[in-house]
């Protein structure tokens, strides 16, 4: 296992679908830069607490996503008066982007396809 | 040292031993940043609350190394490395793993004679030889367990 970036290929369905860990952490890389601390913090709050990854699981999922070309390690650091300056922050890849669409874009048409079933129209949402 | 300092600086010395589990590479590249991931989360806690909070962190951080740690060891077990690489390691694991096994039987029968008992059959000796080879493997494991908290990870020549 190694960290070092390999060339991204060039279809983003060939990574479909994606885990809800690697899912979650591409959502939370979305709005920008963050280091894996913020990552977990994003997740539980756009998650609305029902999603919480440990350390674990967090750095193995970002180990993988950086040797897919997803997510690349950000070479800024930051003021040493604001956070620890040791920290390593992590951003999507245009690549990444593109996957993370292409997952959206999948989830979106099971849900249009499952609305549009009689048994789900039957039940009105809580 | 107040309670939760105690607490905190323990949590993270735990987490830190427990880290060895995970396979050599990676621990390499993501420890420090684990170490403080985990130190965020428990100051997090002892924040919201006293040591329940953190009970409750250590129960969910338990499951997620025995998870993520065993899908680290099956990726490094299964990533492409060059065949004289690989061939390399099956054998020196193997030869580990038979001087490893020796040792503890034979430290294992030594203890079983050496104890002030005798044996009525065959099979209650070698039953007590193996218990001892495994008593002894499990005391090897713990040391090395502790010894590898105090040493340089890079410097390792048998990886866990």
């Amino acid at each position: 296992m190694t960290t070092r970036q390999r060339p991204a290929p060039q279809f983003p369905e060939s990574f479909l679908p994606l885990t809800p860990a690697v899912f979650h952490i591409l959502v939370a890389l979305a709005d920008g830069e963050a280091h894996g601390y913020a990552i977990m913090q994003t997740v539980v709050e756009k998650s609305m607490g029902t999603v919480r990854m440990g350390a674990g699981t967090l750095y193995g999922a970002i180990s993988r996503l950086l040797e897919e070309g997803l997510v690349e390690e950000s070479e800024e650091r930051p003021d040493p008066k604001i956070d620890d300056a040791r920290r390593r922050y992590y951003r999507l890849t245009d690549f990444g982007a593109r996957v993370l669409a292409a997952e959206t874009k999948r989830m979106a048409d099971l849900v249009r396809a499952a609305r549009s079933t009689i048994a789900v129209r039957k039940i009105k949402p809580a | 040292m107040t309670l939760d300092h105690w607490a905190l600086a323990l949590s993270v010395r735990c987490y830190s031993a427990l880290l060895s589990l995970y396979p050599v590479t990676f621990r390499v590249r993501f420890r420090n940043e684990m170490l403080q991931v985990f130190r965020d989360c428990c100051l997090d806690e002892l924040r919201s609350g006293r040591l329940t909070p953190l009970l409750r962190l250590w129960i969910r951080t338990a499951v997620d190394i025995v998870l993520s740690m065993s899908r680290e060891r099956w990726r490094a077990l299964v990533s492409p490395r060059p065949l004289r690489l690989f061939a390399r390691g099956i054998v020196e694991s193997t030869v580990i793993l038979a001087i490893i096994v020796f040792h503890l039987l034979a430290g294992g029968v030594g203890i079983a004679l050496s104890l002030p008992r005798s044996y009525e059959t065959v099979r209650g000796f070698f039953v007590m030889s193996a218990a001892m080879g495994a008593a002894l493997g499990g005391l090897g494991v713990s040391c090395s367990l502790v010894l590898a908290r105090f040493r340089r990870i890079q410097c390792r020549l048998i990886n866990l």
